[in-house]
């Protein structure tokens, strides 16, 4: 009987290193677990809360893989949910812990945003997994025409960088006004490429649109958890890349 | 011909089944949703996404996209545009006065008087450098720089002969140009009011301003008003400060990840964004030390928050993740409105409840109403339309409750004919987002409902329950929901009264407020001072004591973690004088007394109950 406690220990739980988030409430959290077992889904820096559009919240998770993201959250009457999504697509697994955790999975795939006809660019996730293979150090800088800092913060930023040596990457609000943000490039000396909007799952996810600016940075090709917003003066961006930086690798 | 007849017939067959859905939407569809009180319209709204109100009907903001950004003001009743001083993000201050407060060097402008000076073709950019009002002493050392800056002829020598004479100039060794204090230079600025008198005999303000430089600086001013109501005198009521020193580490120029800080009205509080965590919190600090404690994280990121009047409620929009989109993921941001006393957050969305658009940076109105700016973005031709809605919190009926620090007690039988009446009108007026289902009924037209439920249930209950059960709902039979149920779920009330979901306090735990307020507050999941699993009692129980007050030598060597919580809070105890090598816990605010000490320890050792 020990044997099989021990087991169940080691194969649902501390073998695997992962837990959940807020752990008493999810009644199934061993069948979850036993889920990301199976797909060999890791967990990158621990669950983060958010919203769902009527309130109630939701808890998100990246991966061991770059654009893959899981969120787990409780339905009215328990009903607990695992979603497993990429940009191709989207796996989501209902557990009902009034028939002993029971599930049903449904599979779709993912539609990408209709691009083509739009004399718009778009930075997507693939341009993301791109950026960090060919700049594996550097920074990602998402501005927007309608956040006037986010533009002022440009120069100080490239003044920032100079002695750090690292590139950046200028990406737009992806609701930016177009006519707009190419005056606003022009003003600010930036390149066509800072027209690029982001599309990027991995980013968004990341809470990257919520304020602008947001300087993200990239560290030996991986995406560094902290995310700084708003304007600075160029010592105080150097200062703050180089702490972000710094910290990158920790858990 | 044969071909056509056939065309033909498949058309009215179409046609007929067509004109029978409309009878049907027409009788049974249509929400009844909450309209905002004021829209205007998208071609009227130029600025940045983010403004902020200098009165009821004034919105100030930064025009968007210019080269050093441009203060304008939108009157909504009049709908005309204003330009004011030039530079980025006005902040108003906060009791009325009209005077707003200028990033860079701390000054206050008189709204009206710059109004009338632009107006009258004034030099925007002058009035910067020559409008403002700040303390005296504080425009002497500004002066005396700016000379010595503009000297264009001025070499090494000189600038070694300067900075030999800051001492005699009164400036600080680190002053640069419009530095007051050595500090209270920088964006981010917000402010609050400590005390305001309007009498004939007493007419001042004493405000209190907050900026981002070096991550959080504030400081006192008195500012004197004429009869009239224009500014007499500045004068500085304290030496400008950083934030939070007790959480500083010597290197203040990272030490603290705050990003976006703004000041609550009141001024004993800010909000941030908090980069370690991820998290936005809300910070109470004392005004003479600037000493820090956490007062509230959200547990999420939201973008830049707003507190109003009493700083009991917060509006604040969060990334959202929409999980009931079929094929896509859409992230979009979204106004909430959380109640600090209730512990509860509402969507502000109002109207359609299936409209997909963005609702950013809500602000309150003085009397409880929130402006905030709706963003639509057509991913094609790359236009974007916005709008300014002004929505009444007391009318939304999409109100779920979320208390903290427990996620999860909506969960109520109570609920079941509303899920039953979200999958009927799915079934017969289109689909309902399953994540939505609720907002979608609490939105229902009371008598299309009525209508609905009479005509449908019977036809589509087996269908229905049967779908339902297949799902997630065992109970579900035909004994525990009938008609008469679904009938009472309908709404009753007109648009405009709070319809309010029913929480089930079995659900989840809850936690005496002693242990929510002292305890969980500084050790959620992801927090700087380290994760203790409150939220796990049975796991607290049988824990081993850690921190280095458990490490060998200390006084909690080998204990479990029960012991070592009774050891810390016996040696914390208010009056009592704490041991060098025993942690100060809780770390801020008030020493524990005797009682307090003795609930949470029994709290620890007795775990799992619940509060009801």
């Amino acid at each position: 009987m020990k044997t099989i406690a021990l087991l169940h220990f080691i194969f649902f739980f501390n073998a695997y290193g992962i837990n959940l988030p807020a752990g008493k409430l999810w009644k199934c959290e061993e069948k979850i677990i036993q889920i990301l077992k199976q797909q060999n889904i890791e967990i990158n820096n621990g669950w983060k809360e958010s919203l769902q559009k009527n309130g109630l919240p939701i808890f998100k998770a990246n991966t061991n893989k770059i654009a893959q993201w899981m969120y787990i959250n409780k339905s009215y009457f328990d009903t607990e949910s695992l979603v497993i999504l990429n940009t191709e697509k989207k796996i989501e697994y209902h557990f009902n812990p009034l028939k002993g955790c029971s599930s049903f999975v449904t599979s779709v795939s993912m539609t990408q945003t209709n691009h083509g006809a739009s004399e718009l660019s778009w930075f997507t996730d693939k341009d993301l997994q791109n950026l960090l293979s060919t700049k594996p150090n550097g920074i990602i800088f998402v501005w927007s025409p309608h956040m006037s800092l986010s533009l002022k913060a440009v120069e100080e930023l490239k003044d920032a960088v100079k002695e750090l040596n690292l590139p950046i990457t200028f990406l737009l609000d992806p609701q930016a006004d177009q006519k707009l943000s190419k005056s606003s490039i022009q003003k600010y000396s930036m390149s066509m490429e800072a027209l690029k909007r982001v599309d990027s799952l991995e980013l968004s996810m990341r809470n990257a649109l919520i304020h602008f600016p947001a300087l993200i940075l990239v560290k030996d090709g991986k995406i560094c958890p902290k995310i700084q917003r708003g304007y600075r003066v160029s010592k105080k961006f150097k200062a703050i890349i180089t702490d972000i930086m710094g910290s990158c690798n920790e858990k | 011909m044969k071909n056509n007849f056939l065309g033909l017939f498949l058309l009215i067959i179409i046609s007929s089944v067509f004109a029978q859905d409309q009878r049907a939407n027409s009788s049974f569809c249509g929400l009844n949703a909450p309209q905002p009180d004021v829209v205007i319209p998208s071609n009227e709204v130029s600025g940045n996404y983010w403004t902020n109100m200098l009165d009821d009907n004034t919105v100030m903001f930064t025009a968007e996209g210019g080269t050093a950004g441009e203060y304008q003001a939108y009157d909504l009743l009049k709908r005309k545009a204003y330009k004011l001083t030039d530079e980025i993000d006005p902040f108003p201050v906060p009791d009325g006065r009209r005077i707003y407060v200028h990033p860079g060097p701390i000054q206050f402008f008189e709204f009206d008087e710059i109004l009338k000076r632009v107006a009258q073709g004034e030099d925007q950019t002058k009035l910067v450098e020559e409008a403002g009002h700040s303390p005296r002493k504080d425009r002497i050392k500004r002066k005396k720089y700016e000379k010595y800056e503009n000297d264009e002829d001025a070499d090494e020598d000189d600038e070694n002969e300067f900075d030999e004479k800051k001492d005699e100039f009164g400036i600080e060794k680190d002053f640069e140009i419009g530095d007051v204090d050595g500090r209270m230079w920088g964006y981010y600025e917000s402010v609050a009011v400590l005390e305001s008198h309007k009498s004939l005999f007493k007419n001042y303000s004493i405000y209190r301003i907050l900026t981002g430089e070096e991550e959080g600086t504030f400081k006192d001013y008195k500012v004197k008003f004429t009869a009239e109501g224009r500014i007499a005198k500045v004068t500085s009521q304290s030496k400008a400060k950083v934030m939070c020193p007790n959480w500083r580490t010597g290197n203040t120029k990272v030490d603290l990840d705050f990003d976006t800080p703004i000041l609550s009205p009141k001024g004993d509080e800010f909000g941030i964004t908090n980069r370690a965590t991820g998290t936005t919190q809300i910070i109470k600090f004392d005004g003479i030390t600037g000493h820090c404690s956490v007062a509230m994280d959200l547990g999420f990121e939201a973008g830049k928050i707003h507190f109003n009047a009493d700083g009991s409620k917060i509006a604040f929009h969060s990334q959202n993740i929409n999980v009931g989109a079929v094929k896509s993921v859409t992230v979009n941001n979204r106004g909430y409105l959380l109640d600090r006393k209730s512990n509860t957050i509402v969507s502000l969305q109002m109207g359609d409840v299936t409209e997909s658009t963005a609702e950013q940076y809500p602000a309150f109105l003085s009397d409880g109403r929130i402006i905030y700016q709706r963003v639509k973005f057509n991913s094609l031709t790359g236009k974007q339309s916005r709008a300014w809605v002004i929505v009444d919190p007391n009318k939304l009926n999409s109100a779920v409750f979320k208390k903290l620090p427990n996620k999860f007690n909506y969960t109520n039988d109570n609920n079941l004919p509303l899920i039953a009446l979200a999958s009927l009108y799915s079934n017969t007026c289109g689909s309902v987002n399953a994540d939505d289902s609720l907002m979608w009924t609490l939105n229902m037209d009371p008598l299309k409902c009525q209508n609905l439920v009479s005509a449908e249930w019977e036809n589509q209950k087996s269908s229905i329950l049967e779908k339902l059960n297949t799902t997630s709902f065992p109970k579900i039979s035909e004994d525990t929901i009938n008609k008469e149920m679904l009938l009472s779920a309908c709404p009753k009330k007109k648009v405009g009264e709070i319809i309010t979901l029913q929480p089930d306090v079995g659900v989840a735990m809850k936690y005496p407020a002693i242990i929510a307020q002292r305890c969980v507050v500084c050790h959620l999941p992801n927090s700087p001072r380290g994760y203790i699993p409150f939220d796990k009692p049975e796991k607290l129980r049988t824990m081993q004591a850690f921190g280095k007050s458990s490490e060998a030598g200390g006084p909690f060597e080998k204990m479990t973690f029960t012991e070592q919580i009774e050891g810390i809070l016996n040696a914390n105890e208010a009056g009592k004088i704490l041991p060098s090598n025993v942690p100060k816990v809780p770390a801020d605010g008030p020493r524990l007394n005797r009682a307090e000490i003795d609930e949470i320890i029994n709290w620890v050792k007795k775990g799992t109950e619940v509060i009801p």
